[in-house]
């Protein structure tokens, strides 16, 4: 398994009551797929990856990428990161920037040029490569932030919220590289809530909900004939709030 | 090691790219102009009372720049979310402290240094001639107390944001430099267990006093012996060990959220 959550829990006590992040998560991503991990907001999705990667601690249960406990960096060697919100560098280069991620993943000389320069040219930022950060758009920096993840040509790819703030071009640059990685047999983990996107590109999905999973499978055969993917979501996230409300 | 150099070299990169060392730089120089013109207008017999005004410029921006730069690269990395692009490396949260240790500390020795080409320059312009071999001991051991500093506000601000940890390491660095040397003289006036706090604190607590030369360059008293100078350079490098460890202890653990950062 790529990435395998198992009953992961995660609790934040605030000074009036506690907050149930994720509740009891189970989840297993195959290698080789691309894996769609959808919610409303709120719903756990960036705080299981957090888990996943280290940021934050498990209250139960536990997360693994490829079997290992990511908290060593020796681990992480494998995973590309795309965050929400992502942010970088401003007084660097797009190309500074890229280096300094590639030192870091152990690439150096003549293999670090040549990463640097392909993983550019995947973004489409090769005539901007030398221009300060600060002086990039919203897009230019998601599409350099995503060059970072993309540089030392990992096994996973854990993408959050990867298309917000990207213009339709953009969308379509993540939607071609996503594809790309598919074809090479990579594993591609993102949260989303552009549910036409995860439709096309995804093999298997998992729809989270307050914390707790409420479907989980191949978009087509979860969805009832004729379906739409956003209305089954509508569908399965309303009545968990029906229920939740039936529940108190 | 490599990663060490790596973060340490994007530290040094981003802060020569921004004003803030510029700008000190030529605060000082404006400062030493003023020192220059005040001989000028025939107040000869103060030009020694003037360079020490110019040397304890330098000592103290020296000082303002160390705590900046530590206490700023931590909460930087955290406020603009870069942490999770960092932590998501290969890249262990040792490394991590001692490569923005690393750079903020290049970047102060080489404000520092600046500042005192500045302050030497003013210095025989108005016909200052400090003795070359005390004052190289000066710059040395003052750029080893920016490296204790540096590490201190770095160590405080695994914790707290940028500002609260300026604040915290400029109230304790004053403390210490002009408390804890006075700390024997206090004992006489305390009694019982008072008397043994204090010299718990004296022994505990870094003496910043003792890298501060700057009375024998003015006064042209001559070089510390070799033997003195590496034990003074040994302690601060021990001391800089010590406050990287409590560091690291501090941020091994560490977790993060984006929402309550943003706050």
């Amino acid at each position: 398994m790529a990435i395998s959550f198992d009953g992961l829990g995660v609790r934040f006590r605030s000074r009036q009551n506690e907050v149930v992040a994720l509740d009891n998560l189970s989840v297993a991503v195959p290698a080789g797929r691309i894996f769609g991990f959808l919610g409303p907001n709120g719903a756990g999705k960036t705080t299981a990856i957090h888990v996943l990667l280290g940021f934050q601690q498990a209250t139960s249960g536990s997360a693994a990428v490829f079997g290992c406990d990511v908290r060593e960096p020796i681990a992480r060697q494998r995973i590309g990161y795309l965050p929400e919100h992502p942010d970088v560098y401003r007084f660097l280069s797009g190309r500074e920037m890229l280096r300094f991620a590639g030192k870091l993943c152990g690439l150096s000389g003549s293999a670090l040029e040549q990463r640097t320069r392909a993983v550019l040219q995947e973004v489409d930022l090769t005539e901007a490569a030398d221009r300060r950060i600060a002086t990039y758009s919203r897009g230019m920096r998601q599409r350099i932030c995503l060059a970072q993840a993309l540089i030392h040509d990992p096994d996973l790819l854990i993408l959050d919220e990867p298309t917000g703030g990207l213009d339709p071009i953009g969308r379509l640059l993540i939607r071609r590289i996503i594809s790309d990685w598919r074809s090479r047999g990579k594993t591609v983990f993102f949260s989303s809530h552009e549910l036409s996107e995860v439709e096309l590109v995804c093999d298997r999905v998992c729809i989270l909900a307050r914390g707790r999973v409420v479907a989980q499978g191949v978009p087509h055969e979860l969805a009832a004939p004729g379906e739409r993917l956003e209305q089954f979501f509508m569908r399965v996230v309303a009545d968990d709030a029906a229920a939740s409300k039936g529940g108190r | 090691m490599r990663n060490i150099l790596a973060v340490a070299g994007v530290v040094l990169r981003c802060w020569s790219r921004r004003k803030e060392g510029y700008i000190l730089v030529l605060i000082l120089a404006a400062v030493q102009y003023a020192v220059a013109s005040m001989h000028v207008l025939s107040a000869g017999g103060a030009s020694l009372y003037l360079y020490d005004v110019g040397l304890l410029l330098t000592w103290f921006l020296g000082w303002i720049v160390a705590i900046h730069v530590g206490a700023s690269e931590l909460p930087g990395e955290e406020s603009r979310g870069t942490i999770f692009l960092l932590l998501a490396k290969p890249l262990s949260r040792a490394e991590l402290i001692v490569g923005k240790w690393l750079g903020a500390w290049a970047t102060v020795v080489i404000c520092t240094l600046a500042f005192h080409v500045v302050s030497l320059l003013s210095a025989l312009a108005v016909g200052v001639q400090p003795p070359l071999p005390a004052l190289a001991e000066m710059c040395l051991l003052h750029l080893v107390s920016l490296a204790v500093l540096t590490a201190m506000a770095l160590a405080v601000s695994t914790r707290l944001n940028r500002d609260a940890a300026v604040s915290l390491t400029v109230t304790a660095a004053l403390a210490i430099y002009l408390i804890v040397p006075k700390i024997p003289k206090l004992v006489h006036y305390a009694a019982g267990w008072r008397t043994g706090m204090l010299e718990v604190l004296y022994y505990a607590l870094p003496h910043l006093d003792l890298f501060d030369l700057r009375r024998r360059v003015l006064h042209g008293y001559g070089p510390v012996s070799g033997s003195v100078l590496v034990t003074l350079v040994a302690y601060g490098a021990v001391w800089a060990g010590v406050l990287l460890l409590i560091a690291w202890m501090a941020y091994r653990r560490r977790h993060f959220q984006r929402d309550r950062m943003l706050e």
